[in-house]
């Protein structure tokens, strides 16, 4: 395979234009698939139509009592929805940290992706907004 | 991206559609993710697939509902229906006949006419621990007889609420001028609409129901009726070109009862609930049972009955127009069957014959068939073809079910195990019985008792018809009772017999406890043969050979210049149940014979028991039964009284096939209230 070939190709799901053709921005490889993984954990269960099991259940965990039994509940909800609806990425480290005084999980995600060299790391944050 | 593909869409559901735009996309190269389902492509192509799938919905559903053959929505077919001039049939209530007598007080003098208003309540008997209120339809007065005593008779009665309303025509408010009814479960045929002037000119003058618009003039007081799309009934009125207008300020004042639903038929107990005259005392006695009460007409019944009301063009003209009118207009029928005068034998020209089972009960009164014939096929019919009823003739089934069970494969007591079958019996003769045209299959009913419960083994049935006869007391007449189907030769237990008793005179003058046997005629060899052609040229004796089950029969024919004058049996021969003969030989031709089996008949004998319980015979030749076409003919038969209530005799034979069917006005039936209709024995098996 060349190596400028991209092997993954998807559209920017927040529509932004291009600047200088106006078309919309397209998202290749390791961000085309950031981009997935962020979908996958930000959608509820049923939130999908025709489709009630994809997504996790974070939202929900979120007004569950913070602490370290929770955190482990979502950890395995990451695990699973990945494992399940994302498979072109394998999970090389998980870590969901509770901050109470902020009331949020810092999660540490690392993944390598099938087909692609290096392993990403991204850090996030869980927070509950209503 | 490839400009060439198509977008392939079999199948409109979610899926389909998803995976028909998954498949388009395979034949491009810029966007690859949309098979993962995290990608923001997938996520348009779910809203793409969701919109797709949605609107291919609301197309089936708008597609079905503009046709009525595929409608589901009431409202959907009540509207399709009105194109066709039909309004689907109201609720109906539960209806009765009554005669009721007021006995005034004797001190008062003063009244010497007295009227019954409409919507005079009367209180039913109780069932089911509720009491129905009935009301009076139609106004009537009537003057005193003698004795103090006013006699209302042939009244009306309906179950149900009165209800009134009052609206006012106000053309800004209600521009549309249709006003709506509030209630359900209306029964539009006792809609009374009323249009009073102005408030303060209350002469009000009444509005008909329209059924005809080719009869509606500018000046005619009629209003319209439709179901509205909430169920309810709407009412509306001419345009002044069709059908009178209604004028600003108007008030319309609309009556009608309300159904307190199905429960009230079957009763025959009715008391005003107050007195008409202060003092006086009421009798009421019913013609009949309450009954007809029925839901508003089904979807399915609207599809059925619309379109051959359409057809019909409100006319009653062709076998089927009897049928629908007497089926849409007068709901108190169960079965309805009807025949043309040119189908008798002999043809009788310029007559229909209805015949009918009510809802409740098997006879219809003389009331309700002149109400029939007046108000509803008269007005519409063709001249000069008259309607006649005929009584429908039943034929009532009386069953003896043997039932072999397993009683370790079920926990029910053999009395339960007896219910069940008898259910099973009821349901059966419920979805099969009680109209016209139907058929008696045993092994069908045998299957409905095996599957009514599993531990049933196998089940027999033995069956009896039953007809009943009045006959005139006192006084002599012949009698032919016609079972429609060919009888078994009856022995021992497979016997007619006859219940209740009936009495006779024997020769002493001394009045005895009778009842009828048949006798079948043992001989079963040839009794006559007939000639149905004599032939010609015969210049010998041509041979004779009866050709049957039976054998040994033989006989030779008279010849008088060259036809078949007569013939002479030499021998009767025994064991034949059928039989033909052929004419051969003699150098004639086209003679013709038909031999008669003397079993296809047998003799009726009237016979009682003595104080010694013996049997006696009063009179051994009542009559005949003939097996083959399923008649007994009685003769010369004057019973002094009948040993019960309604002085009618049952026939109970044996039918010759366990299959049978009915025609014309003869109706099987079963009466599921009559415990000896169906006895069953309960054998556990092993025993």
């Amino acid at each position: 395979m060349p190596r400028n070939t991209r092997l993954y190709s998807d559209i920017d799901i927040n529509f932004t234009p291009h600047p200088v053709t106006g078309d919309i921005m397209k998202k290749t490889d390791y961000s085309a698939i950031s981009q997935s993984i962020q979908n996958l954990l930000l959608t509820n269960h049923y939130e999908k139509p025709f489709r009630p099991e994809y997504g996790t259940n974070i939202r929900k965990l979120l007004f569950e009592p913070m602490d370290l039994m929770t955190a482990s509940i979502i950890n395995e909800e990451i695990r699973n929805s990945i494992k399940n609806f994302e498979p072109r990425v394998l999970i090389e480290f998980l870590e969901i940290i509770p901050n109470f005084e902020k009331n949020q999980y810092n999660v540490n995600l690392t993944y390598s992706v099938i087909n692609l060299f290096s392993p990403i790391s991204i850090t996030f944050f869980l927070q509950r907004a209503r | 991206m490839a400009s060439n593909a198509k977008i392939q869409l079999g199948q409109l559901d979610f899926d389909s559609i998803k995976t028909s735009l998954k498949a388009f996309l395979q034949s491009q190269s810029q966007f690859q993710d949309y098979n993962f389902e995290g990608a923001g492509l997938n996520v348009l192509l779910d809203v793409l697939a969701y919109n797709t799938h949605y609107n291919a919905f609301y197309m089936n559903m708008i597609a079905n509902e503009m046709f009525m053959d595929s409608a589901t929505l009431r409202s959907s077919v009540v509207s399709h229906a009105k194109l066709l001039g039909y309004t689907p049939r109201s609720t109906t209530t539960s209806r009765v006949v009554v005669d009721c007598t007021v006995t005034r007080a004797a001190v008062d003098t003063s009244t010497e006419i007295l009227t019954i208003p409409r919507f005079t309540p009367f209180i039913s008997e109780s069932i089911n621990g509720t009491s129905y209120r009935f009301l009076n339809i139609t106004e009537q007065t009537v003057n005193l007889t003698n004795v103090n005593k006013f006699k209302f008779t042939d009244l009306e009665l309906k179950e149900g609420q009165e209800t009134s309303y009052v609206f006012s025509v106000d053309l800004a408010t209600n521009p549309t001028q249709i006003f709506d009814l509030p209630d359900f479960n209306i029964d539009t045929s006792t809609l009374q609409v009323l249009v009073q002037k102005s408030p303060s000119n209350t002469l009000r003058e009444v509005y008909k129901l329209s059924t005809d618009a080719t009869e509606v003039t500018s000046g005619s007081k009629v209003f319209y009726l439709e179901e509205s799309v909430s169920g309810k009934y709407q009412i509306y009125f001419g345009d002044g070109i069709i059908g009178k207008k209604l004028d600003d300020g108007n008030l319309l004042v609309v009556t009608y009862i309300v159904s307190n639903g199905t429960q009230a038929n079957g009763l025959s107990k009715f008391k005003l609930q107050s007195q008409l005259l202060s003092g006086s005392t009421s009798n009421t006695v019913s013609q009949g049972k309450s009954s007809g009460a029925s839901l508003p007409e089904l979807v399915d019944d609207i599809k059925f009955s619309a379109p051959k009301s359409f057809i019909a063009q409100n006319r009653a003209v062709t076998k089927n127009d009897y049928i629908t009118l007497l089926n849409k207009k007068y709901p108190y029928f169960d079965a309805v069957t009807v025949w043309g005068g040119e189908d008798e034998v002999p043809p009788i020209y310029g007559k229909v014959f209805i015949s009918a089972k009510p809802k409740f009960g098997f006879e219809i009164t003389q009331e309700e068939r002149d109400y029939v014939t007046d108000n509803i096929i008269k007005p519409i019919s063709v001249l000069t073809v008259t309607p006649e009823f005929i009584d429908a003739d039943y034929i009532y089934l009386n069953m003896a079910a043997t039932v072999r069970y397993d009683p370790s494969a079920t926990n029910k007591t053999s009395q339960q195990l007896k219910q069940t079958v008898r259910n099973a019996a009821k349901a059966y003769a419920a979805a099969n019985f009680n109209s016209f045209n139907a058929a008696f299959e045993m092994s069908r009913l045998l299957r409905a008792i095996d599957d009514s419960d599993p531990s049933i083994d196998s089940s027999d049935v033995e069956l009896f018809l039953e007809k009943q006869l009045e006959p005139a007391l006192l006084t002599t007449a012949s009698y032919i009772l016609d079972y429609g189907t060919q009888l078994t030769k009856g022995y021992g237990s497979t016997k007619l017999y006859t219940k209740p008793y009936f009495e006779l005179e024997d020769s002493f003058g001394i009045t005895r406890q009778c009842y009828i046997e048949e006798t079948p005629n043992s001989f079963s060899g040839i009794e006559k043969i007939n000639i149905i052609n004599p032939g010609k040229n015969y210049k010998k004796t041509p041979t004779i050979e009866i050709i049957g089950d039976g054998n040994g029969a033989a006989a030779y024919p008279v010849i008088v210049n060259g036809k078949i004058q007569s013939v002479v049996i030499t021998n009767r021969g025994i064991d034949y149940t059928t039989a033909y003969a052929t004419v051969s030989g003699g150098a004639g031709r086209l003679g013709e014979v038909d031999p008669i089996i003397q079993g296809k008949t047998g003799t009726l004998r009237i016979f009682y028991y003595d104080t010694n319980n013996n049997k006696v015979i009063l009179v051994s030749d009542a009559g005949t039964v003939d097996y083959v076409d399923g008649k007994l003919y009685l003769n010369s038969f004057a019973p002094i009284d009948v040993g019960n209530y309604n002085k009618t005799i049952s026939f109970f034979m044996k039918p010759s096939s366990s299959n049978f069917a009915s025609s014309r006005n003869r109706l099987i039936t079963f009466d599921p209230d009559k415990l000896s209709a169906l006895t069953i024995q309960i054998i556990p098996i092993g025993s």
